[in-house]
């Protein structure tokens, strides 16, 4: 008896956010019929993608003990920079005036690059600096945004190519193309953070970064891969939010990378480090998309919506901390 | 050694900034403080602005508060340490006004408020002297679209509408919607059906939207938007839900929007007319460093831009 009563303690610790997550979907079905629809269960997938694509690096960054703040930055940075690349030929109001169509990798391949680029220099900065992730983060998020409002002149850059409305409103098997490249993102973390020598040392490195060096892990160069694949993910971020929108305003994903680190906070990522999962940040993304679609379905006020998202993310801690302190 | 440098590098740079201090001529400088130039729309006054001080050989300065109060009257602290002759002010919150003009009235220099109005309600001689305001009655805007839709789906069939607002803080976001309710409360047809700020983001209005159709479905026939970025939003929603036949408005006719009545997409804006208030601001900032007599308030008109008249706004 004693056995099994501490087994389901300890299931419910593990995946306790995951019974939350079931049970706001089961609440919110029986109150409004509209919101079980499968239409609406991928509108709730598609509108987590954004910042749950980037939660995943922020897993990653958030168990290595860091803190990435410059993320929406990032983003609207490469969304900008993508677009810019990806008008069609009838755009009014075009970016580059002489240049033809280019193949929708070329914008792709751009954004990935932006991305990657500012996150390597968020974690060249850290690694080699020694300046705090905090502090050097920070930086970027008003360097890149500041860069983001030059290079447009303050204006969105719009009627991009159907191709790049297809990344963003399109299908696969019914399913929605931003959802998909959410879930091949998902399996890309996920494998490498749980299969990976990398991975391992991803967790050895926020554990305890001592004896991650002492044990032979290039603690530096850990540091400046998971900030560049950070920015990485961010590039495809804004190419699925511009593909969304088919155009890219400079100011966009203002405050994202806070929704990104609440989600990964809510799905159980420990800012002490060295603890955390992908399918944590998974669930904490869909709790937040399905609590802001319910409450918009229910018409509770966004005031109200702001309030209750902020003890969400206060109460999944405390239960966290519980659990952890109780593990040592 | 690095110290010497450094001191160098400081004397340097002060002296470059006295030279240059003592180097200019005798011409008006003007700074514009601008609330946020994420808003598409404020780029564009900005423009105009700054077009017609060039033209006119004024000294401009401008700034970007990114819509925080504090940031904007320290921005304005420091035109004023800088010695501009005159300020022109997209104030960040209009209901947070009086620091600015204090800031304005102590340094005895003009102070023209464009666009966003801190002096709804307030009878013209109860305003500062020095101080004007240009822009446009906001809840004309909200009244125009509400007029529009009535015109457009009549005054008998069943009518579901939402409003999709800019951020409450602003006095355009609140007066806009008010426009859209004090008409189409008169109708018993029309019923509201949600209103939900989108802060003036494109990505807000899409999300809403597609929120919207799962919870209303049918019932939701009109989407009045107190700005186009988000009516822009809102059409992307409706699109990739097959539903054309959603009236959807906006405010502001910026150039993606001016693209989408063309294309029969978007059914109406209403041109805030930005070169005149951005060329006004200037003009009556001019006028009172010159000593002429300006009236406190000028207000320039909106224009409801449908597909009818849409070619008249396209070069």
């Amino acid at each position: 008896m004693q056995k099994n009563k501490f087994s389901f303690q300890n299931i419910f610790e593990k995946y306790g956010i995951v019974f939350v997550l079931i049970l706001m979907i089961v609440l919110m079905s029986i109150a409004k019929p509209s919101f079980r629809t499968m239409n609406n269960f991928l509108n709730i997938l598609t509108q987590s993608s954004i910042y749950g694509i980037l939660a995943l690096g922020m897993t990653l960054v958030i168990i290595s003990k860091g803190i990435d703040l410059s993320v929406g930055s990032i983003l609207g940075l490469s969304a900008v920079i993508a677009a810019s690349l990806g008008q069609s030929m009838t755009a009014s109001n075009k970016y580059f005036p002489d240049m033809g169509e280019l193949p929708i990798i070329i914008p792709v391949i751009a954004a990935l690059l932006v991305g990657s680029l500012c996150g390597a220099i968020n974690g060249g900065l850290i690694a080699f600096t020694g300046i705090p992730a905090f502090i050097a983060t920070l930086g970027m998020t008003t360097i890149a945004r500041g860069f983001a409002y030059i290079y447009t002149d303050g204006k969105p850059i719009s009627t991009l190519t159907p191709a790049f409305k297809f990344i963003g409103q399109g299908k696969i098997l019914g399913i929605p193309m931003p959802a998909v490249i959410y879930l091949i993102m998902i399996i890309i973390t996920w494998v490498l953070l749980n299969n990976t020598r990398f991975g391992k040392r991803v967790y050895a490195v926020g554990g305890n970064i001592n004896a991650a060096e002492v044990s032979g892990v290039n603690v530096k160069k850990m540091l400046f891969l998971i900030y560049t694949y950070m920015g990485l993910l961010a590039g495809i971020s804004a190419v699925v939010s511009t593909g969304r929108m088919v155009s890219a305003q400079p100011g966009l994903a203002a405050g994202y990378e806070l929704t990104a680190i609440a989600s990964t906070t809510i799905g159980g990522t420990s800012h002490s480090g060295g603890i955390g999962t992908v399918w944590g940040a998974v669930v904490g993304a869909l709790v937040l998309a399905v609590m802001r679609n319910g409450m918009t379905i229910l018409g509770i006020h966004s005031y109200w919506q702001q309030i209750v998202e902020g003890l969400v993310i206060i109460i999944a801690v405390i239960l966290d901390m519980r659990k952890n302190a109780r593990k040592k | 050694m690095k110290k010497f440098v450094l001191m160098f590098l400081i004397v340097i740079a002060a002296t470059g900034m006295l030279v240059s201090a003592v180097g200019a001529e005798e011409t008006y400088k003007i700074g514009y403080a601008c609330n946020n130039f994420n808003d598409t729309f404020q780029t564009v006054i900005e423009g105009y602005a700054k077009a017609y001080a060039m033209e006119n050989g004024v000294e401009y300065v401008y700034s970007d508060a990114g819509e925080d109060i504090l940031k904007q009257q320290d921005q304005i602290k420091a035109f004023i340490a800088e010695g501009v002759d005159a300020l022109i002010v997209v104030p960040v919150d209009t209901s947070a006004a009086e620091p600015i003009i204090d800031m304005a009235t102590e340094a005895k220099i003009p102070l023209v408020f464009v666009n966003r109005n801190p002096f709804a309600g307030v009878k013209p001689e109860d305003i500062p002297e020095g101080v004007y305001y240009v822009g446009s009655e906001s809840i004309d805007a909200g009244i125009f679209q509400a007029e529009y839709l009535v015109k457009l789906l009549g005054t008998e069939k069943p009518v579901g509408y939402a409003i999709l607002v800019g951020m409450l803080s602003n006095e355009a976001a609140v007066a806009r919607t008010e426009g859209n309710k004090q008409v189409l409360s008169k109708y018993p047809n029309y019923k509201l059906l949600a209103e939900k700020n989108g802060d003036w983001q494109r990505d807000q209005g899409l999300t809403i939207t597609e929120n919207w159709l799962t919870a209303f479905g049918d019932e939701l026939n009109a989407i009045l938007s107190n700005n186009d970025e988000m009516a822009l939003g809102a059409l992307e929603a409706l699109e990739a839900n097959g539903r054309d036949d959603v009236i959807v408005m906006g405010v502001d006719l910026i150039d993606d929007a001016k693209t989408a009545i063309l294309e029969g997409r978007l059914d109406a804006s209403v041109l805030q007319d930005g070169k005149g208030q951005g060329e006004g601001a200037m003009k009556i900032a001019l006028a009172a460093l010159k000593g002429e007599k300006v009236d406190p308030i000028t207000m320039i008109p909106y224009v409801l831009v449908t597909p009818e008249n849409i070619k008249d706004y396209v070069e």
